[in-house]
């Protein structure tokens, strides 16, 4: 009874804490709590391993580890965001008693095995969709959140119109129905199946449960049943969630065992217990029992509350400002293709970054600019979903270094502003023939008054008008210029991503003409 | 006879109409006209709060342009995330000062707002003064939703004819206008009328339509009743975001008028001593278009101006 309470309190917080850091849509948290929040992520905590050695956030994963060596997947039931949204899923909506199932081995260790080779050759191609904390993450950065955005927007507006201006409107997109679709339909999915059969997902699919499964076969202390006393009843096995305990045998099977603790309050006379057990590797892998058929009920019942959640911010995000456009029919415009998008700064080299960004959404929904957007095939395949550098949103704040500060994988690097200031993620390209000032000879200059560097500089044009010009060694790719450029369809002035970031040169600092106590010039 | 009543009536009427005839006249602003100098330069100082301070006595002190319960609204240009050091931003003491003062004359709220050009949220908490106003009684109002705008139609607009422009910019009863002086990399200089394109929604479009005459088209949309230039650490290039601290030149001047492009005149002449292409305020294309449109005074030469230099 403690243990189960100990359990849920702890659950409820982690997940309460997680809400908090996606939905934190005033930037009111401290980057150091979502830092200690996702360290105790399995897969991102190992995956910084891989690309900083062994740091302090490699803690993280060492601790679960140990944790299982302990007292079995513990991670599963107190710290894994997804494994917590599935068990409340389960007691909102569960109707009928779990019964004992066998284990699907054979595709669970396909699965773990497929994902460590590839993850050992390509990095985290198969992460981005099977690690927990990166499904649970988007859905709550590119799903939930959205609704956060839009609830504050509407009262911020309501309050508006009292001359009341203490909340306030916070842009965002509202995404697209890609990243959309791809982010809440996969958690729906595991939601839904949890509902009718609890740790399923856990158990079948999830390589981190797997991993862990394997590990507590050899935990200290484990659930087991007392065969002296133990009257077969069954309770337990329809309190598993995991659908793992066969009391007609008397056996647990530890691998898949989460370490909830529900059988043990159950127990009318306390034949099972959560105990030392080191050494006795019991596991159950066969048993004749069939699992029930599936109950259609829950499931239509939820496809509604999803099309109910899906449908009004994208039907409202339909009817977005419809912008003038510079010129009636673009046809005068030299149109150009970017060849290579931009990755975030700090994300060192595009390779690199593909391979350890799990796609989390976590910097896509604290970048302050909206920059950062989830990509569709912008870095091919591999990339789906992983953040990069959409001017059309935004562009890179020249003293931002918060995507880094967040990113729970290392996929971008903590930068200094210092270095920031000088990472250059793109370079600058001017087509003058699409300029406002090439166009119908009237002042414009938007992109260089924008420019943090001055790569983008006004020269003398005819007229006494100026006219754009680049100095791409001092360029960091920051968008600002492409973003702010008025002309549309196609912009006068773009960036070209680079592959491998380079260091930008640092502006000539001219010395300054100090005149002080001059008289009025007038 | 007159009963009682007939004779409040009568009574009240008269009153009306004395006041109907006041306002017709305003007798006040009459004298005041010929009071008051044109242009009000101050120099010297501690900061350019104390400048304010000393200053706005030349027009009759700030209970000449506020009084009680009325609504305020103080606009700053806040457009950049940038440190006060760097002169990108009107210095936070500078707008702590007005707004204390309203508040002070009696006003009911003091709003304070720029839809910047970086994230807002950084420009409000980094130029300092968001802090500022908070400490001293005035309002930040987010500019960054266009639900916080209306479409207002701009008379006499040649470029201009209509704009999305900030509820508190069309509905206060007063306006002061705080911008600080600084080389601009397109219009060669901007200050007060430029200022004012931190309170419509899509200062882009302005780009895309002649940007000279919709500023000046603007100014005439609604003249702030007050403008106070902040020319005390004047970025002289690489405006209007600014590079580096080298950029900028403590002159330590601080410009206060009723008449906008008069202000703006005077922060042309300062910037000429550093852009060759400045000689006189009519070089800024905008000023010019202004003074002849009749928004104000380009001319330095038919100005009446107090200057008046403080000790440090
Ligand atoms: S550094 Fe740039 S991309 Fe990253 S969060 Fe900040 S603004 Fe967004
Ligand atoms: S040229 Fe454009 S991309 Fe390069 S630093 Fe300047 S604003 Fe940023
Ligand atoms: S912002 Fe675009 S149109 Fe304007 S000057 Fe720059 S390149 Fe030309």
């Amino acid at each position: 009874m403690k243990l189960k309470r100990f359990r849920q309190i702890t659950a409820v917080t982690v997940v309460f804490l997680f809400s908090i850091i996606f939905f934190d849509i005033y930037g009111l948290v401290p980057h150091g709590v979502q830092r200690v929040l996702t360290s105790f992520q399995f897969i991102p905590s190992l995956l910084f391993t891989f690309a900083y050695g062994v740091t302090l956030v490699s803690a993280g994963f060492i601790v679960v580890f140990l944790l299982t060596l302990l007292s079995g997947r513990s991670y599963c039931s107190f710290l894994c965001p997804l494994g917590i949204i599935q068990d409340l899923s389960s007691r909102i909506f569960k109707r009928k008693k779990y019964i004992f199932m066998k284990e699907m081995r054979a595709v669970r260790y396909t699965i773990l095995a497929v994902t460590a080779a590839v993850t050992a050759v390509w990095g985290s191609l198969l992460l981005v969709w099977l690690d927990p904390y990166s499904l649970f993450g988007r859905f709550m950065g590119n799903f939930l959140n959205k609704f956060i955005l839009a609830l504050n927007n509407a009262a911020a507006e309501f309050l508006l119109n009292h001359n009341i201006f203490s909340l306030y409107s916070v842009n965002g997109s509202p995404g697209t129905v890609f990243s959309v679709i791809v982010s809440a339909v996969p958690v729906f999915l595991i939601i839904i199946v949890a509902s009718r059969y609890g740790r399923l997902y856990c158990n079948t699919v999830c390589p981190v449960g797997t991993f862990l499964g394997i590990v507590s076969r050899f935990s200290v202390v484990k659930i087991g049943i007392n065969s002296d006393t133990c009257l077969h009843c069954g309770i337990c096995d329809r309190s598993c969630k995991s659908s793992c305990i066969d009391s007609a045998e008397g056996l647990v099977d530890f691998t898949r065992c989460v370490s909830c603790f529900n059988c043990v309050s159950m127990c009318p006379n306390g034949s099972i217990s959560f105990e030392r057990r080191y050494g006795k590797a019991e596991s159950l892998n066969d048993s004749n029992r069939k699992s029930s058929p599936s109950e259609k009920g829950a499931i239509s019942r939820f496809s509604f509350i999803t099309g109910m959640l899906v449908m009004p911010p994208w039907i409202s995000a339909l009817a977005v400002e419809n912008k003038k456009l510079f010129m009636s029919d673009g046809s005068k415009l030299v149109k150009f293709t970017r060849k290579t998008v931009s990755s975030p700064p700090g994300s060192v080299e595009r390779d690199r970054f593909n391979e350890l960004c799990t796609s989390c959404s976590l910097c896509i929904t604290k970048c302050p600019t909206r920059v950062l957007q989830p990509a569709v095939m912008h870095y091919g395949m591999r990339g789906i979903m992983q953040p990069y550098m959409d001017y059309s949103a935004g562009y890179c704040n020249y003293d931002c270094t918060l995507c880094g500060s967040v990113c729970p994988t290392g996929a971008i690097k903590k930068l200094s502003v210092e270095k920031k200031r000088v990472t250059s993620i793109g370079k600058v390209i001017f087509i003058k023939e699409n300029c406002i000032t090439f166009q119908q000879e009237t002042v414009c200059g938007a992109c260089s008054e924008h420019c943090p560097t001055k790569a983008v500089y006004m020269v003398p044009y005819k007229n006494g008008l100026v006219i754009p010009a680049t100095d791409r060694s001092i360029c960091i790719g920051c968008g600002a210029c492409e973003n702010v450029c008025p002309v549309r369809p196609v912009k006068a002035i773009h960036v070209e991503g680079e592959l491998k970031h380079t260091v930008a040169l640092k502006p000539a600092e001219k010395k300054s003409d100090q005149k002080q106590g001059d008289e009025f010039p007038f | 006879m007159l009963s009682r009543r007939e004779f409040i009536k009568a009574g009240a009427e008269k009153l009306a109409g004395l006041l109907a005839f006041s306002a017709l006249f305003p007798f006040g602003k009459l004298f005041a006209d010929s009071r008051y100098p044109d242009l009000v330069a101050m120099k010297g100082g501690k900061g350019p709060d104390e400048l304010f301070r000393k200053g706005i006595e030349y027009l009759g002190g700030i209970k000449s342009f506020v009084s009680r319960g009325q609504s305020v609204l103080v606009k700053p240009n806040i457009g950049w995330d940038r440190t006060p050091a760097y002169g990108a931003n009107t210095s936070p003491s500078l707008v702590a000062e007005i707004v204390r003062q309203c508040r002070k004359a009696g006003a009911a709220r003091v709003f304070v707002m720029d839809h910047t050009c970086d994230p807002w949220k950084s420009c409000y908490r980094n130029s300092g003064i968001e802090d500022a106003v908070k400490s001293s009684g005035g309002e930040m109002v987010p500019g960054n939703s266009m639900s916080y705008y209306k479409n207002v139609s701009v008379k006499n607009g040649r470029s201009l004819k209509d704009v999305l422009v900030h509820k508190v910019y069309a509905d206060s009863d007063v306006i002061i206008n705080v911008p600080v002086l600084k080389h601009h990399s397109s219009t060669g200089m901007t200050a007060s009328m430029k200022n004012l394109m931190g309170v419509v929604w899509d200062r882009y479009a302005w780009h895309r339509e002649n940007l000279h005459q919709c500023i000046a088209d603007f100014a005439g949309f609604r003249p702030p009743d007050l403008t106070v230039i902040d020319a005390y650490n004047v970025m002289t290039r690489n405006g209007p975001r600014g590079y580096s601290r080298s950029d900028s030149i403590n002159y330590r001047y601080l410009f206060i008028s009723k008449d906008q492009v008069a202000a703006d005149s005077a922060g042309a002449m300062v910037l000429s001593k550093t852009s060759p292409g400045i000689k006189k305020p009519d070089d800024i294309e905008y000023i010019a278009l202004a003074g002849k449109a009749g928004l104000g005074k380009s001319s330095m030469k038919s100005m009446k101006i107090a200057r008046v230099s403080v000790q440090s």
